[in-house]
C-alpha cells in the first residue's frame, strides 16, 4: 500500500527534473553578459547637449579586418542608451552607423557614417582611417537637457554590431529557410529540417558579431563648445 | 522636438539605423537587377558609377539636433545632397597622414562580373554551390545588392558548410571583378529521427501461452547524408525494430534534377511486420494462437517491398507541389477464419488486406503551403497540406482506392510572453479497398496511443474512449477528422545549442469511422454514443536544439492508464 504512491510521486517529478536540467544547461549557454567599457560622457554647457565618446577597436579582430577589404560592404553599428545611475530606465539614446566598402580597383575604403543629425561619406586608403571613423565615436550626440538632468550621475548601456541583419532581410531569410528552394536539406516537419533551420536562423541572430557593454556611473565632464571654437579660430 | 528623441527601444533603433543605411537598395535590388552601367572606358574610368548617391537617411534615433549643435553641415559629398555627383574619374588624390581622401560623392559601387570562383569545396561540387548564385559572368553587380547577403546565408542554410565568405577580387581588366566564394565544409551526416517507446500487450509470441510480456520495447533511427559525394543529394536510411517486426527505408532527394528546378525524391521500403485485429473475444481458425479459443486479437503477418519515385517543384517561396508514383509487392498471412465481437454481435473480422501476394500501385499528388516563421516552434503562419492518392491501373493491381487528406494548422502569437496558440484541423476520406496500412489508424489520431513508425503498428490498445462512444470499435477507418487546439508557453530562447524550449498543452476531439459505422452500427450503442468520437490531449515540452527538434510528451505514457472498452468487454460475456 505504501510503495505504490511513493513510486508514482517519483515518476511525476521526472519531467520536472528534466525541465530543470535542460533549463540549467540552457542558462549556462545563454548569451555572454555585457562587458564593462570606458565611455566618456560630457556636457556642452553652452548648448546643453550631452555627448558620448567611445572606442571599440578591440572588437575589430583579424576576421573583421579581413572582411573589411573583401570588396563587399561591412556595417558597424553602435547603439547606446543613457541611464541614470542606479536606474534601469533609459533617459535618451544614440546610434552611429558606419558602412565600409573596399573599392577593389581604387584600392580605397568608401565609408558612410550616419549619426544623429548628420550623415557623411568619405574615402580613405588605410585601415586606420576606417577604424578611426567606425571603431570610435567622438562627440556623438546622446541627449539634451530636456531629457537628462546635467546634475545626474549617468552610465551608458549599449551594443556594437557587425553586419546587423535587418528585419527585412531576416524575414526573407526565414521565408527562404522555411521553404529552401532547391536544397537537399529536408522537408518542413522533419527533425532534420528543424535542425538546419534552427542552426541557421537562430545562429544568425541580430548580427554577424555583437557585443553588449555598459559603463561605470559617473558625473559627465563639462566643456564649452564656444570656447573650443574660439581656440580653433 | 527632443521629446521624440527619447527612445523606447534602442535595439529597435539600432536596427532601424542599420536598415536605413543598408536597405534603401533592398527593394530596388529585389524587384529589378541593377541597371547595367559598365565602365565607359575600362582602362581609365573607375568603376564607381555616376548614379545619384542614395541618400543615407539621418539616424532615426534622434530628431535633428539643434542647429547650433549639429555636426558640420552637409558638404558637397554629403549623401543627403540630391544633386548628382560627378563620377570620380581620377585616382584618389594624395592623402593625408592616415590616408584620408576626403569626401567622394557616390555610394554605389558597381563592377562587371568577370567570373565566379569557388574555394574550399573539397567534397561539394562547384555545381552545387553555383546553384545558389544569382549572378553570371558579364553581369553588372552592385556591391550593395542584398543578394550577396542572401547568397551567403542561403549557402549556410544548405547545411553543407560551416562558414561561407564572399569577396571580390580584381579581374583581368579594370572595372571587372571576380566573385570569390570561400566555403568551409561541415559534417553533413545527420540524425533525422529517433523513435523509442513501449508497447502494451503486443507480445504475440510469448515464451509460453499466458506468460506473454505485458510491455515490449520498440526503437528506430533515421540517418541521412545530406550532401552525398558533394552532389547536394540527400541519401538516408531508417530502421525500426520491435518484437518480431522490422521496417527499413532508404530514401534520397535530388534538389535539382539534372540542374533543373525540379526535385526528385525516391524511397525504397521493406517491412516485415504484423498487426492486430479484433475488438474483443476473438475466435479464429488456422492460427497458432489457438484454434477455436477466445483470444484478445488476431494477427496479420505481412511483408511489404517496394518504393516510390516522385517529382516536385516550388510554385512559390511558400508553396510546393509533388507527384509520386508508388509500387509495392505485399505478402500477407492471417487466420483462415476469424471473428470478433463488434458491440454485442459476433462478426467476421475484415483484415483489409489480400491473403498471399498482392500488388499496390498508386499515384500521389501533394500540395503544401507553408508560411510559418519557424519550423519547430512557429509563432505565426499557416501550414496547409493537401494530399490525393489514387490507384493506378486498378485492373492490373490488387487494390483500387482513392484517398484524400487535408491538414491545416494556423499559429497565433499572443501579446504576452511570446506564448503561442495553434489550431490544427485534419480530415481524410478513402473510397475503395485500401489495404489496412493505408487506412486511417486510431493511434495516429489519439495522442494517448503511439503513432505508426515506418508504417508499422507497435501497439494494439484501443483508444481511451473518454466519451463512451463506439470509437472503441474502430481501429482502422476510411474517414478521419481531428480538431486540436494547443497552447505553447515560452520557457527559454537562446542562440547556441538550445534555441528554444516551450511547454505545451493541447486538447481536441477526433472521429474515426467506416461506411458501416453509420449504415450498420454496432449493437450496444445508442444516441450520441453512436458517433465514433473521442477526446485527445497532449502535454509536454518541445525543445529546438542544434541537433534537432525534440518533443517529450506525457500523453503517450498517460495512455497506459486509460484503456477503452466496448460494451461486450465491459460485461465480459457474449449475449
Amino acid at each position: 500500500m505504501s510503495e505504490k504512491p511513493a513510486r508514482r510521486r517519483r515518476w511525476t517529478w521526472l519531467p520536472l527534473l528534466f525541465v530543470l536540467f535542460v533549463a540549467r544547461g540552457a542558462a549556462a549557454q545563454a548569451e555572454p553578459p555585457p562587458v564593462q567599457r570606458d565611455v566618456d560622457l560630457s556636457w556642452d554647457t553652452d548648448k546643453s547637449l550631452l555627448y558620448l565618446d567611445i572606442g571599440f577597436r578591440d572588437i575589430i579582430d583579424d576576421g573583421i579586418r579581413n572582411k573589411l577589404s573583401r570588396g563587399l560592404p561591412t556595417t558597424i553599428v553602435l547603439t547606446a542608451t543613457i541611464q541614470k545611475a542606479g536606474s534601469g530606465e533609459p533617459l535618451s539614446s544614440t546610434t552611429q552607423t558606419c558602412r565600409i566598402t573596399w573599392h577593389v580597383w581604387e584600392e580605397a575604403y568608401y565609408v558612410e557614417i550616419v549619426r544623429p543629425g548628420s550623415s557623411q561619406a568619405r574615402w580613405t586608403t588605410t585601415l586606420e582611417g576606417v577604424l578611426r571613423r567606425c571603431a570610435e565615436a567622438h562627440r556623438l550626440l546622446a541627449g539634451d537637457a530636456t531629457q537628462v538632468s546635467p546634475a545626474l550621475q549617468l552610465y551608458a548601456r549599449g551594443t556594437i554590431q557587425i553586419n546587423p541583419v535587418s528585419a527585412e532581410v531576416l524575414q526573407q531569410l526565414k521565408r527562404w529557410v522555411m521553404r529552401p528552394s532547391s536544397t537537399g536539406t529536408a522537408a518542413p516537419g522533419d527533425a532534420l529540417f528543424s535542425t538546419f533551420a534552427g542552426l541557421f536562423m537562430q545562429r544568425i541572430g541580430d548580427a554577424e558579431h555583437e557585443i553588449h557593454f555598459f559603463t561605470r556611473a559617473r558625473l559627465p565632464t563639462r566643456f564649452s563648445s564656444k570656447a573650443e571654437e574660439r581656440r580653433a579660430q | 522636438m527632443m521629446g521624440a528623441y527619447r527612445p523606447r527601444s534602442f535595439v529597435r533603433l539600432a536596427r532601424l539605423g542599420a536598415l536605413l543605411v543598408a536597405l534603401p537598395r533592398l527593394a530596388q535590388a529585389e524587384t529589378e537587377p541593377a541597371p547595367p552601367n559598365p565602365p565607359e572606358n575600362t582602362t581609365e574610368t573607375p568603376t564607381v558609377s555616376a548614379a545619384p548617391a542614395a541618400p543615407p537617411a539621418a539616424a532615426p534615433s534622434a530628431e535633428p539636433a539643434p542647429s547650433e549643435s549639429a555636426p558640420p553641415p552637409p558638404s558637397a559629398f554629403d549623401a543627403s545632397t540630391s544633386e548628382p555627383a560627378p563620377s570620380p574619374t581620377a585616382p584618389p588624390a594624395p592623402c593625408d597622414c592616415d590616408g584620408e581622401h576626403g569626401e567622394r560623392p557616390s555610394s554605389r559601387v558597381r563592377y562587371e562580373l568577370e567570373g565566379i570562383v569557388v574555394r574550399g569545396n573539397t567534397r561539394t561540387s562547384r555545381r552545387v554551390v553555383m546553384r545558389y548564385v544569382p549572378f553570371k559572368p558579364g553581369d553588372i553587380i552592385d556591391v550593395n545588392n542584398p543578394a550577396f547577403e542572401l547568397l551567403r546565408y542561403r549557402l549556410l542554410g544548405t547545411g553543407f558548410f560551416r562558414e561561407v565568405e564572399l569577396s571580390l577580387e580584381k579581374g583581368s581588366r579594370r572595372g571587372q571583378v571576380l566573385l570569390v566564394i570561400e566555403v568551409s565544409e561541415r559534417n553533413t551526416i545527420v540524425v533525422n529521427d529517433v523513435w523509442m517507446g513501449l508497447s502494451k500487450d503486443a507480445d504475440v509470441q510469448g515464451p509460453d501461452k499466458g506468460q506473454a510480456r505485458p510491455l515490449t520495447a520498440y526503437a528506430g533511427l533515421d540517418v541521412a547524408e545530406t550532401n552525398l559525394a558533394g552532389t547536394g543529394i540527400t541519401l538516408g536510411g531508417a530502421a525500426a525494430f520491435a518484437q518480431y517486426q522490422l521496417g527499413l527505408r532508404l530514401h534520397f532527394l535530388d534538389p535539382a534534377f539534372v540542374g533543373s528546378k525540379w526535385m526528385v525524391a525516391g524511397t525504397l521500403l521493406y517491412n516485415n511486420a504484423h498487426d492486430f485485429f479484433g475488438n474483443a473475444r476473438v475466435m479464429q481458425a488456422g492460427s497458432p494462437q489457438g484454434e477455436g479459443e477466445l483470444t484478445d486479437y488476431a494477427i496479420v503477418a505481412y511483408k511489404r517491398l517496394g518504393g516510390t519515385l516522385g517529382f516536385g517543384r516550388d510554385l512559390s517561396v511558400s508553396t510546393q507541389v509533388w507527384a509520386h508514383y508508388r509500387l509495392e509487392a505485399i505478402d500477407a498471412d492471417y487466420p483462415k477464419a476469424a471473428s470478433h465481437q463488434r458491440g454485442f454481435d459476433r462478426e467476421p473480422i475484415d483484415f483489409n488486406i489480400i491473403r498471399g501476394k498482392s500488388w499496390l500501385s498508386t499515384v500521389r499528388a501533394t500540395l503544401q503551403h507553408d508560411t510559418r516563421d519557424q519550423p519547430f516552434l512557429p509563432t505565426q503562419g499557416w501550414l496547409v497540406t493537401l494530399n490525393g492518392e489514387f490507384s493506378l491501373l486498378p485492373s492490373a493491381v490488387s487494390y483500387n482506392y482513392q484517398k484524400i487528406e487535408a491538414h491545416a494548422t494556423h499559429f497565433w502569437q499572443l501579446p504576452w510572453h511570446g506564448d503561442v496558440v495553434s489550431l490544427d484541423l485534419y480530415g481524410g476520406a478513402i473510397a475503395g479497398n485500401a489495404p489496412f496500412f493505408e487506412q486511417f489508424y486510431v493511434g495516429d489520431l489519439s495522442d494517448f496511443l503511439p503513432d505508426r513508425v515506418l508504417g508499422m503498428n507497435f501497439d494494439r490498445r484501443p483508444p481511451p474512449n473518454f466519451l463512451g462512444t463506439q470509437i472503441v470499435e474502430e481501429r482502422y477507418g476510411d474517414y478521419a477528422l481531428k480538431l486540436l487546439a494547443e497552447y505553447r508557453l515560452q520557457l527559454y530562447r537562446g542562440q547556441r545549442s538550445i534555441y528554444g524550449i516551450d511547454a505545451f498543452a493541447g486538447g481536441g476531439i477526433y472521429a474515426l469511422a467506416n461506411a458501416r459505422t453509420f449504415s450498420d452500427p454496432p449493437t450496444g450503442y445508442s444516441g450520441l454514443a453512436r458517433i465514433p468520437v473521442d477526446l485527445t490531449a497532449t502535454l509536454g515540452i518541445r525543445a529546438d536544439t542544434a541537433v534537432g527538434g525534440f518533443t517529450f510528451s506525457l500523453s503517450n505514457a498517460l495512455g497506459f492508464a486509460f484503456t477503452g472498452k466496448g460494451p461486450a468487454a465491459q460485461q465480459g460475456s457474449t449475449p
